[in-house]
C-alpha cells in the first residue's frame, strides 16, 4: 500500500515517460518518411479497446483479474496518454473528412466525459460526505414523497387547528412545488445555496404573521424543508456521479464502431500503405 | 405528569438455564461428584452452590451417536457425565461434512463466469432444499424440541477413528467454555447418556470458590494449552522447554468482564462514554507497579491514559497481545534502586524505574495470563537481543501522537486518529478480522461493491452499504468474521462455523435450521434471516406448519470465489477495504493514505 500522493507521482511519472517515448518515436518515424498515422492509429485503437475493457472488468468481478482500483488507475493514465496519441494521429489539426470529424467528436466526448467523471468522482464524493447522511439514490424519491406527506399533514393540521391559512397559503404558493420532487438541481451541482437561502428567508418573513401555535407548525415545516434540501443536494450530486457515465460509455462504444469503420475505409481506400 | 414505570432491577438468575431444575433434581445433582465433596460454606448465600446448580445448569439427554459438541465450535458451557458414556474423538478428528459443515471448495473458472447468466431471477432461491445426509449425519429434535445432529453409522465411526471414553463424573469442555476458545475435540454420545451442562457463569463461580476444582481446571489448561501458547509467543521463542515449563508453572490465570459482553454491549451502547468506560473492569491501572507481564488469552482490552478528567484510548489489544513488557524492560534496565516515578524520568532527566504508563481495561470479556515480573526478568529478558528489547520496550507514552506526518516513520508506525480509535473501540469493531471499512470521501456511491457481492451470491447481496460513520469513514453492515464470534455460540446444528481453510465464519445453508440464534446473538446486526424460494420464486414452506423456511445469511468473504472478497476487488476508487482490526499498522496506513 502506498499513499495516494505517491501513487499520483509514480503514475504521472510513468505516463510522462511513456508520452516522451511516444513523441520521440513519432518524430523518428516522421523524419524517416514513414507514415506515423498508421502506427498511431493502431496504437489508438488498441488503447481505446483496453480502456473500454475496464467496463467489462467491472462486470467480471467474480474473476481474479486484479482489483478494479488498479484497473481504474490504468484507465485514467492510459486515457490521458490516449489524448496525446489522438493528437498525434490527427497531426494536431481538425480532421477534414466527415467520418473523421464525427470520429473526433466521439473521441472528445469520451475523453472529455472521462475527465469530467474523474473530477466529479473525487470532488462530489467528499462533498456528499461532508453535507449529507448516507442515502441510496434510488430511494430518494420515496423519501421525498414521505417528506411531502408529512409537510401536507402539518399544513392541514395547522389550518384546522389554528383557523389561519397563512401557512397553507405559503405552502400552496411556495412549498408545494418544492416538495413535489427534486428541485434546484443545477444550483446544488454548482455548490450554490442561493435557492435554499431564498426559501429560508421567505419562510422567516412569513413567520411575522404567525401566532405562537402557528410558529410551532412553521418550525416543523422548516425542519422538513431542511431535510428536503439535503435530499435535493444528495440527489443532484449522486445523479451527476451516475449521469456522466451515460455520455462516457455510449461515446466509447460509438467511438469503437466508428474507428472500426474508419479502419476498414483506410485499408480499403488507402492505396499502398 | 406521566408516572415513571418502575420494575425490579434485573438480576443474574432471573432467567435460569433451564426451567426443569426443580429441588429434587438439584439435590440429585448435588449428590454427584464433584459437587458432593464441595464445601458449600465457601459460597455466599446470594450465590449458593444450590443456586448455581438450579440456575446455571441443566440436564440434557443424548441418544446413541448424538454429537454433544464439535471440534472448532465456540461454546459457553461445559459438560459433566451423569450416566452413560461419551467418546472424545482424538486427532485427526471427524471430517468437516460429518460435523455439519459444508464443503469450502472454490468454483471453477467456468462456474465463476457462469454466474453472469446462471444466477436466479428471484431473491434467495435454493436449488437444494434441505440438509442431505452427505456427511453421514442427520438431525432430529429431542424431547425438549432441541435440534440434535447425530451420526447415522456411529459404530463405523468408532471403528474408524481413535476415541477416548468418558464416563460418570468426568467433565469436558470446561477449558473452551472458560477461555472462550474453540472446542478442541468432538464428543459423541456412546449409547444413551445423561449429561449436566453447566454454563460458564456457574463454572466460573465454582472455580473461584472451590480450590480443588480450580486446581483441576488450571492443571488441565497448563497441561494441554499453556505451554504451546507460550511457545508461540515471539518473545519466548528462545526459551528452552525447562524455562517454558517454569513460566507455565508461575503463570496466574485471571478473568475480567462479562462473558456475555455482546448482550451487555447492546444494552449499553447508547449510554454516555464516561458511563460505559466506568463499567469496563480495570485490569491494571496507570501508575500501578508492573508486577507481571499480562498476556491476553482471549477477549479484548482497552489501553488508555488519563487526560485531565477523562481517559484517552491509545490502542486496543486482543488475543495474543502482551501488556506491561515495556515497563518491565525499562525497570530491568534502570534497576539502580533509585526509586519509582510515574513517568520514568527523574528531575535531572535521568531514567528511573517506572510505573505502568497506561490503564488496561476489559472490553467485554478478557482472559489474562499474568507472568510475574521476576520470572520475566530472570528467564526472558536475558535472552532478548538489543533490537528486541528496543522493540518491546517502547513505552505507550512514546506511541501517543496526534500528528499526521507523512514521513517514512509515520508510514512505518502510522498513527490512528484518536477519535477514530475511540469510535472503533466503542462500537467493538475491533472484534473484526475482516471489517468492511469504507472511505466515504472516495466512495462515489456507484454500488459496484454491492453488485459484485450479489453476483457472487446468486444475485443476493450479503451486506448493506450502510452503517455507523465516523468522519469520512463508515463501517458497513457486513459480517466482520470476528475474533470472538459470539454468533457461533448456541448454534444447535453447527451450521455456523469457522472455515478450516481461512478461518472465515460461514454458514452451511444445508444444515441451518433457521432458528435465528446467530442473528440474535450478532452484536452488529450483520446476520439476516431470509425466507427461501424455489426456482420459480415460490416460498419453500414447512410441510406441517406451512410457514416459509428461513435461513441465516451473511457475508462469507466469497469463500467459494476465485479471487477472494468481491466487494473489495470491485471498488474502483479504493474506498473499501476488509480490515483485520488487530493489524493496527495496516489499518493506520489505510486511514492515512
Amino acid at each position: 500500500m502506498i499513499t495516494f500522493a505517491k501513487r499520483r507521482w509514480l503514475n504521472g511519472f510513468i505516463t510522462l515517460l511513456a508520452a516522451a517515448a511516444l513523441l520521440a518515436w513519432h518524430i523518428a518515424h516522421d523524419v524517416s518518411l514513414y507514415q506515423p498515422a498508421i502506427l498511431t492509429g493502431w496504437l489508438l485503437l488498441t488503447a481505446v479497446l483496453v480502456l473500454a475493457f475496464y467496463n467489462g472488468r467491472k462486470k467480471l468481478s467474480m474473476l481474479p483479474l486484479g482489483t478494479a482500483a488498479a484497473w481504474l488507475q490504468v484507465h485514467i493514465y492510459l486515457g490521458l496518454l490516449t489524448v496525446l496519441i489522438f493528437a498525434l494521429h490527427i497531426d494536431w489539426r481538425i480532421p477534414n473528412g466527415i467520418l473523421e470529424r464525427i470520429l473526433a467528436v466521439f473521441f472528445l466526448a469520451a475523453a472529455g466525459s472521462g475527465l469530467f467523471g474523474i473530477y466529479v468522482s473525487r470532488r462530489y464524493a467528499r462533498m456528499l460526505t461532508r453535507r449529507t447522511e448516507e442515502v441510496v439514490l434510488e430511494r430518494i424519491p420515496q423519501i421525498m414523497a414521505g417528506l411531502r406527506r408529512q409537510a401536507e399533514a402539518i399544513v392541514l393540521e395547522s389550518a384546522a387547528e389554528t383557523g389561519s391559512s397563512t401557512i397553507a397559503d405559503f405552502y400552496g404558493g411556495r412549498l408545494a412545488a418544492f416538495f413535489a420532487g427534486p428541485r434546484n438541481m443545477l444550483q446544488h451541482i454548482q455548490g450554490s445555496r442561493r435557492a435554499s437561502f431564498a426559501l429560508t428567508t421567505e419562510m422567516t418573513s412569513m413567520t411575522r404573521y404567525l401566532n405562537e401555535r402557528e410558529l410551532s407548525y412553521a418550525e416543523n415545516l422548516q425542519a422538513l424543508v431542511e431535510q428536503k434540501n439535503q435530499l435535493d443536494y444528495a440527489y443532484a450530486l449522486q445523479s451527476v456521479l451516475k449521469a456522466w457515465l451515460f455520455v462516457h460509455i455510449p461515446a466509447t462504444y460509438g467511438l469503437i464502431l466508428l474507428a472500426l469503420l474508419h479502419l476498414l475505409l483506410v485499408y480499403s481506400f488507402g492505396g499502398a500503405l | 405528569m406521566v408516572e415513571a414505570v418502575t420494575i425490579q432491577r434485573p438480576r443474574r438468575w432471573d432467567t435460569p438455564f433451564s426451567d426443569a431444575m426443580d429441588e429434587v433434581e438439584v439435590n440429585r445433582i448435588l449428590g454427584l461428584e464433584p459437587f458432593r465433596g464441595m464445601d458449600r460454606g465457601r459460597f455466599p448465600e446470594t450465590l449458593s452452590l444450590d443456586g448455581i446448580i438450579a440456575n446455571d445448569t441443566r440436564v440434557v439427554h443424548f441418544q446413541d451417536g448424538d454429537i454433544v459438541m464439535r471440534e472448532g465450535d465456540y461454546g459457553n458451557s461445559a459438560f459433566l457425565v451423569i450416566t452413560g458414556q461419551v467418546r472424545v474423538v482424538l486427532p485427526p478428528g471427524l471430517p468437516e461434512a460429518m460435523l455439519g459443515r459444508g464443503p469450502s471448495a472454490k468454483k471453477s473458472l467456468f462456474q465463476a463466469i457462469a454466474q453472469l447468466w446462471r444466477n436466479p431471477a428471484y431473491p434467495e432461491v435454493r436449488s437444494v432444499f434441505f440438509g442431505a445426509p452427505d456427511g453421514g449425519t442427520a438431525s432430529r429434535d429431542d424431547a425438549q424440541q432441541q435440534a440434535r445432529i447425530f451420526i447415522q453409522d456411529i459404530r463405523a465411526v468408532f471403528d474408524q477413528h481413535r476415541t477416548a471414553a468418558l464416563g460418570p463424573a468426568d467433565m469436558f469442555g470446561e477449558i473452551a467454555a472458560l477461555g472462550r476458545t474453540q472446542r478442541t475435540a468432538t464428543v459423541i454420545s456412546d449409547g444413551p447418556s445423561e449429561l449436566l451442562e453447566i454454563r460458564w457463569q456457574g463454572l466460573r463461580d465454582i472455580r473461584r470458590r472451590v480450590d480443588d476444582f480450580r486446581r483441576h481446571v488450571d492443571r488441565l489448561y497448563r497441561e494441554r494449552s499453556l505451554t504451546s501458547h507460550l511457545q508461540a509467543m515471539p518473545m519466548f521463542q528462545r526459551l528452552d522447554a525447562e524455562a517454558i515449563n517454569r513460566i507455565a508453572d508461575e503463570t496466574v490465570f485471571e478473568t475480567y468482564g462479562d462473558f456475555d459482553w455482546h448482550t451487555q454491549y447492546q444494552r449499553q451502547r447508547d449510554e454516555s462514554f464516561s458511563r460505559r468506560l466506568a463499567e469496563e473492569p480495570i485490569i491494571v491501572a496507570e501508575g500501578d507497579y508492573p508486577d507481571g507481564l499480562l498476556l491476553v488469552r482471549a477477549g479484548f482490552g482497552r489501553v488508555s491514559r488519563a487526560v485531565n478528567n477523562g481517559h484517552r484510548t491509545i490502542r486496543y489489544i486482543g488475543r495474543g497481545a502482551v501488556f506491561g513488557m515495556a515497563e518491565i524492560i525499562h525497570n530491568w534496565r534502570h534497576d539502580d534502586g533509585g526509586g519509582v516515578v510515574a513517568d520514568g524520568v527523574d528531575d535531572d532527566g535521568g531514567a528511573q524505574t517506572t510505573t505502568l504508563q497506561s490503564t488496561l481495561r476489559a472490553l467485554g470479556y478478557v482472559d489474562i495470563l499474568r507472568v510475574p515480573t521476576a520470572v520475566i526478568e530472570e528467564l526472558v529478558l536475558p535472552t532478548l537481543s538489543t533490537a528486541e528489547l528496543a522493540l518491546y520496550g517502547r513505552l505507550d507514552r512514546d506511541r501517543v501522537s496526534t500528528g499526521k506526518s507523512r514521513d517514512d516513520d509515520a508510514w512505518d508506525n502510522p498513527v490512528i486518529d484518536p477519535g477514530m480509535l475511540e469510535f472503533l473501540v466503542e462500537h467493538r469493531y475491533i472484534n473484526g478480522t475482516a471489517t468492511m471499512l469504507m472511505d466515504l470521501g472516495r466512495c462515489v456511491r456507484c454500488d459496484e461493491c454491492v453488485l459484485a457481492c450479489a453476483r457472487a451470491h446468486d444475485n443476493n447481496p450479503r451486506f448493506n452499504r450502510h452503517g455507523r460513520r465516523h468522519g469520512n469513514y463508515m463501517v458497513a453492515n457486513a459480517c466482520m468474521h470476528c475474533m470472538d464470534p459470539v454468533c457461533m455460540i448456541g448454534c444447535p446444528t453447527g451450521a455456523i462455523h469457522r472455515s478450516s481453510s481461512g478461518g472465515q465464519v460461514t454458514i452451511n445453508d444445508l444444515t441451518c435450521i433457521g432458528c435465528a440464534t446467530c442473528a440474535n446473538s450478532c452484536p452488529y446486526d450483520n446476520i439476516r434471516m431470509v425466507e427461501v424460494r424455489d426456482g420459480d420464486g415460490a416460498f419453500i414452506r414447512d410441510t406441517v406448519t406451512k410457514l416459509p423456511i428461513a435461513k441465516a445469511t451473511k457475508c462469507d468473504l466469497c469463500l467459494d470465489q476465485l479471487g477472494g472478497p468481491a466487494c473489495a476487488r470491485a471498488c474502483p476508487h479504493d474506498a473499501l477495504k476488509r480490515v483485520d482490526m488487530q493489524d493496527l499498522t495496516d489499518l493506520g496506513r489505510w486511514l492515512n493514505r
